[in-house]
């Protein structure tokens, strides 16, 4: 299979100071993909320049062996919800519907089968009886609910979210991974921002490692490992693995 | 209303139709348009856009009575289209001063006052050499919808109906960059091209509406319909239909106010029709504010009262189930509410079944009002038991949160606790806690 998400010597600065330097991947087709790296590494950044809301300083990236322009249409973005203006009057439904306007354009209003997905989405995340409900009502979990809800309407063929477990409640985990997880199935491409080095192994395919520049970018199985951690994180990642051996060696009773 | 004017007229009569078709159309186009800059927090730019139209206005009256006297239509044109050129040059006045990072306030001030400034110097200088310009000026000052004819309705219809297809095309790009920018750039719409675009829709809403409500006036057009739509709905398409709906019905009531005034020929002060409209449409914000369902401060405060109430009732059933009978000097010994109101509670309880009289001034419960006494101990006792039992507190910190939580809980909740402290009887302080069966 192809490769879906390609990327040659990307640099990404903010004013002058670099975010992203000569970063250059390939992502192949239906796997679940994590991007780790410390606070400022630059993964929400990478997401960014993927969907082009900020201009790489050089190199590129295209999708589906396209630039981003010309594939918009299957491509899903969850950003994190800081830009979100949460007084503006707003339903659920009204929300998930967004997710449906590229494939509308401007002229064409929403039909029955778009709020059917809609709902459909809805129920699949289990907050179909929260439709009508303002967005701002809902729990922190719920929303992050309905923003998924909402790329899932788009019916994209990658995936990309920006810490999408941050702030959320167990049970909105569970179904965020069972969701994630069916779409990977699919052959949906996910490429997804994570914070918890814990669950890494557990959630994710492949992993991307970030610290400005490109630690590693392979298989969890092959690339996950203390020395490209510390390569990653420093000093202070070595500790967090030596941890996790030590919990898995509890766990399994090989030291007391 | 008298015999020969009836509401109808409003819309047939030659006078009148001018004035009220046309401040329909009007407060249409800006209430639609209010209702967006309302979300996108520009309604204190659309203050200082509508006081930034006066010095196009004025010289649109010169030049249009300098070039084209005596042809209505195009004067108009020329004033409404110096008004539109100076909004839009006070909008890149704003913008180039928050460009230099000045604050936001300092920007939406000087523009104001300057664009403002030099739009009375200029008519002041009319005032003295030349009066017919001059009056004509101050229409556009406070506003006049009594002298609007049917070319102004024509005018406004063109323009508005122009702002409404704008918003319906823009509807969704709008919604999106609104809520959620970073979304919205991602599925390729721009959040600076939108806001361009609501900027210049603001600017052409305050020219149509300049002419009827007046410069002064101006922005409570624009915004207190958006307002008191915010406070009934949080559907973004039933927003603005309310909002359209609730500037026209201002619109409408303004007029006949205005008209009902002059028809009568009365006394009273004339009564402009622009600010009569603004005064309806704040007085509907007023409404809903206090009276939203959902929001509404009255509506909330008469909430707030009712569960004290309720929270007292229930106190008084527990003390006098404690008491076989009572004295109402007793009762007001307990110090639970005031005289006044344990008087009309006490009544209440009478009223409703549960308590009864059974000489002069003493009191007791009902069977009924045992039961439902019992129950509210029951609720209290089984909150401690389940604090001492299950989240550790000690017993003297337990009366307290029990007194609070015993109006909380719901049959289901005690349906759990009675479970989970598996039907206890005593609770404890080693008091018998009430069983439900005898309930």
């Amino acid at each position: 299979m192809d490769d879906i998400l390609q990327c040659e010597h990307l640099s990404v600065a903010y004013d002058t100071s670099p975010v992203l330097l000569d970063l250059s991947f390939a992502i192949p087709a239906g796997k679940l993909v994590g991007i780790i790296g410390p606070n400022g590494a630059g993964k929400s950044s990478l997401l960014k320049a993927i969907v082009e809301i900020i201009k790489p300083l050089s190199g590129k990236v295209s999708c589906f062996g396209a630039p981003f322009k010309k594939k918009r249409e299957k491509i899903a973005y969850v950003p994190q919800k800081e830009g979100v203006d949460w007084d503006f009057p707003i339903t659920v439904l009204e929300v998930v519907l967004m997710g449906r306007y590229p494939k509308l354009g401007l002229f064409k209003w929403a039909r029955q089968a778009d709020v059917e997905a809609a709902l459909n989405a809805l129920q699949l995340l289990e907050i179909e009886d929260l439709a009508s409900r303002q967005i701002s009502e809902l729990s922190g979990g719920q929303q992050q609910r309905v923003f998924i809800a909402r790329a899932l309407v788009q019916d994209a063929d990658l995936y990309l979210l920006d810490e999408p477990f941050s702030a959320v409640d167990a049970a909105t985990e569970a179904i965020l991974i069972d969701v994630f997880k069916r779409l990977r199935d699919k052959g949906k491409t996910l490429l997804v921002v994570h914070h918890d080095l814990q669950t890494v192994e557990t959630l994710f395919d492949w992993v991307i490692m970030l610290n400005t520049r490109l630690v590693v970018c392979g298989e969890v199985s092959s690339v996950f490992t203390q020395e490209n951690l510390s390569k990653a994180y420093g000093r202070k990642g070595e500790i967090f693995v030596e941890m996790i051996r030590e919990l898995e060696r509890k766990k399994s009773g090989l030291s007391s | 209303m008298s015999d020969s004017f009836g509401f109808f007229t409003l819309f047939c009569d030659p006078v009148f139709r001018g004035p009220v078709i046309g401040s329909l159309l009007m407060s249409l186009a800006t209430a639609l348009v209010g209702a967006i800059a309302f979300l996108g927090r520009k309604s204190l730019i659309g203050e200082a856009l509508s006081h930034a139209t006066f010095p196009g206005v004025v010289v649109g009256v010169i030049l249009a009575e300098v070039i084209f006297p005596e042809q209505e239509a195009i004067a108009l044109l020329v004033m409404l289209f110096g008004a539109f050129a100076t909004a839009f040059l006070g909008q890149l006045c704003i913008e180039s001063i928050l460009k230099i990072r000045q604050k936001a306030d300092a920007a939406l001030c000087y523009t104001l006052s300057s664009f403002l400034g030099v739009g009375v110097v200029f008519s002041s200088y009319l005032q003295q050499s030349h009066v017919a310009w001059y009056r004509k000026v101050q229409l556009f000052f406070y506003g006049q919808a009594a002298t609007m004819t049917d070319l102004h309705i024509y005018m406004y219809a063109a323009l508005s109906l122009g702002v409404c297809i704008a918003i319906l095309l823009l509807y969704r790009s709008i919604q999106t960059s609104f809520f959620d920018p970073v979304f919205a750039e991602s599925i390729g719409i721009r959040k600076k091209v939108v806001s361009s675009f609501v900027s210049a829709l603001l600017c052409v809403a305050i020219v149509i509406g300049i002419r009827t409500v007046g410069v002064v006036l101006m922005t409570g057009m624009l915004i207190a319909p958006a307002v008191a739509a915010r406070y009934v709905t949080s559907r973004f398409s039933m927003f603005l239909q309310l909002s359209a709906w609730i500037g026209m019905v201002s619109a409408l009531l303004g007029n006949y106010l205005a008209s009902e005034m002059i028809m009568k020929g009365s006394q009273l002060v004339y009564l402009p029709t622009g600010p009569a409209t603004v005064i309806i449409a704040s007085g509907i914000a007023l409404l809903a504010l206090l009276l939203s369902p959902s929001r509404g401060s009255l509506v909330k405060g008469v909430r707030r009262w009712r569960f004290r109430r309720s929270c007292l009732i229930d106190n008084l059933l527990k003390a006098l189930w404690k008491h076989e009978t009572v004295s109402l000097h007793q009762i007001y010994g307990w110090n639970i509410a005031n005289k006044w109101f344990l008087h009309r509670t006490l009544a209440t309880l009478q009223r409703g079944g549960w308590l009864q009289k059974t000489s002069k001034s003493i009191y007791g419960l009902t069977e009924d009002g045992r039961k439902r006494a019992a129950y509210m101990v029951r609720l209290h006792r089984l909150w401690e038991l389940y604090l001492v039992q299950h989240l550790d507190h000690s017993l003297d910190h337990i009366h307290h949160s029990a007194e609070e939580m015993e109006h909380f809980i719901t049959p289901t909740i005690e349906n759990k606790l009675t479970k989970l402290l598996l039907d206890p009887t005593q609770d404890p302080h080693n008091q018998p806690i009430p069983k439900k069966e005898l309930l």
